[in-house]
């Protein structure tokens, strides 16, 4: 209880209430939606959260894959656990990347590749720049 | 491509929200002229600076835009805006060279309410007004937010990130603060039609 004037904290409550509620709200400044909307023409759209492009039920997958493979690494208790991921890692298809960047077809596409992305960002910085980015479909 | 004019007088809120965050800037516009007193109002009990807090307001409604995309409906819409205009101006506040306690007391930099009152209203208006710029920031937004907004504390936890014991010591505090430094500025008779 605020011992306040005899007024309890539901009083207090009540009376602040009121008080607040006679007062009203400040005014927002002239002309302040007119400012918020040039500031926002300049920006970007609005951020929608991109849907991931592996979807979650393939993380969830993966994830029980992983744990899979611990539990049965470790679930011989009288096996040598080093023994026994040696075993599981040699059992795994060799992928020969060595052999694959000495040749001069894939190291032309990972240069195209690098050399679109960087044009992509290029224009979309240029895009963001000049307000052009459009709304989106509805 | 032709946007979509959308009519202002029959758009519902959850409409404006969700062509707003198609990028529909008239739907978004309907939604600054709904919430912009309250934008600005909380933003001005933190910074107490007219062109602060306009500029805290913008920021606020920038990065709404921004993110509208993130607003799943699981809370009020204006209990996320006020957590954005939250953030946006305690970070503003931390940022400021100048303590607050010199732009307290300033009452020239206090804007004009909807309904400029005169004689009892207007100076418990003022008092008000005075009592709350005497307060920490940070409790006149969370008493601001309970007795003018009438959020529930739970709403406050989620607009300041703070707990739900800490946000009632400091409403509690705040509430017998207000009542002294009020009863203190207010004239008897204005005193007496408060407590009734």
């Amino acid at each position: 209880m605020d011992a306040h004037r005899g007024l309890n904290d539901q009083d207090a409550d009540k009376a602040l209430r009121d008080l607040f509620r006679s007062s009203g709200r400040l005014t927002a400044p002239e002309g302040l939606d007119a400012r918020v909307l040039q500031r926002i023409a300049l920006v970007n759209r609005p951020i929608t959260p991109a849907a991931g492009l592996i979807p979650t039920w393939v993380w969830i997958a993966l994830a029980g894959g992983f744990a899979a493979f611990v539990a049965y690494i470790y679930s011989g208790a009288t096996t040598d656990t080093v023994g026994r991921i040696e075993r599981v890692l040699s059992s795994l298809p060799r992928f020969p990347i060595g052999d694959l960047l000495s040749s001069p077809w894939v190291l032309l596409t990972a240069c195209s590749a690098v050399a679109f992305l960087a044009m992509d960002s290029l224009l979309e910085r240029t895009d963001r720049m000049h307000g052009l980015n459009k709304a989106r479909p509805l | 491509m032709q946007k979509r004019p959308i009519g202002v007088a029959h758009v519902n809120e959850t409409q404006a929200i969700a062509l707003a965050a198609t990028g529909d800037q008239a739907a978004f516009a309907w939604l600054i002229g709904q919430y912009r007193h309250m934008v600005h109002t909380a933003s001005y009990r933190i910074l107490r600076n007219q062109e602060e807090a306009e500029e805290a307001s913008q920021d606020t409604f920038v990065k709404a835009y921004q993110n509208l995309g993130s607003y799943q409906g699981g809370s009020k819409f204006s209990t996320w805006l006020f957590s954005i205009a939250y953030r946006t101006a305690i970070s503003q506040l931390r940022k400021r060279r100048t303590p607050t306690a010199a732009l307290e007391g300033l009452g020239s930099l206090e804007p004009t309410t909807h309904d400029p009152d005169t004689g009892e209203a207007g100076d418990r208006s003022a008092a008000l007004s005075k009592a709350l710029s005497q307060l920490p920031a940070e409790d006149a937004a969370i008493v601001n937010f309970f007795y003018m907004e009438e959020l529930s504390v739970e709403e406050i936890v989620t607009v300041t990130g703070l707990s739900a014991s800490n946000v009632k010591v400091k409403l509690h505090r705040s509430r017998k603060r207000l009542l002294e430094i009020l009863q203190h500025e207010l004239k008897e008779e204005a005193w007496t039609l408060i407590e009734d």
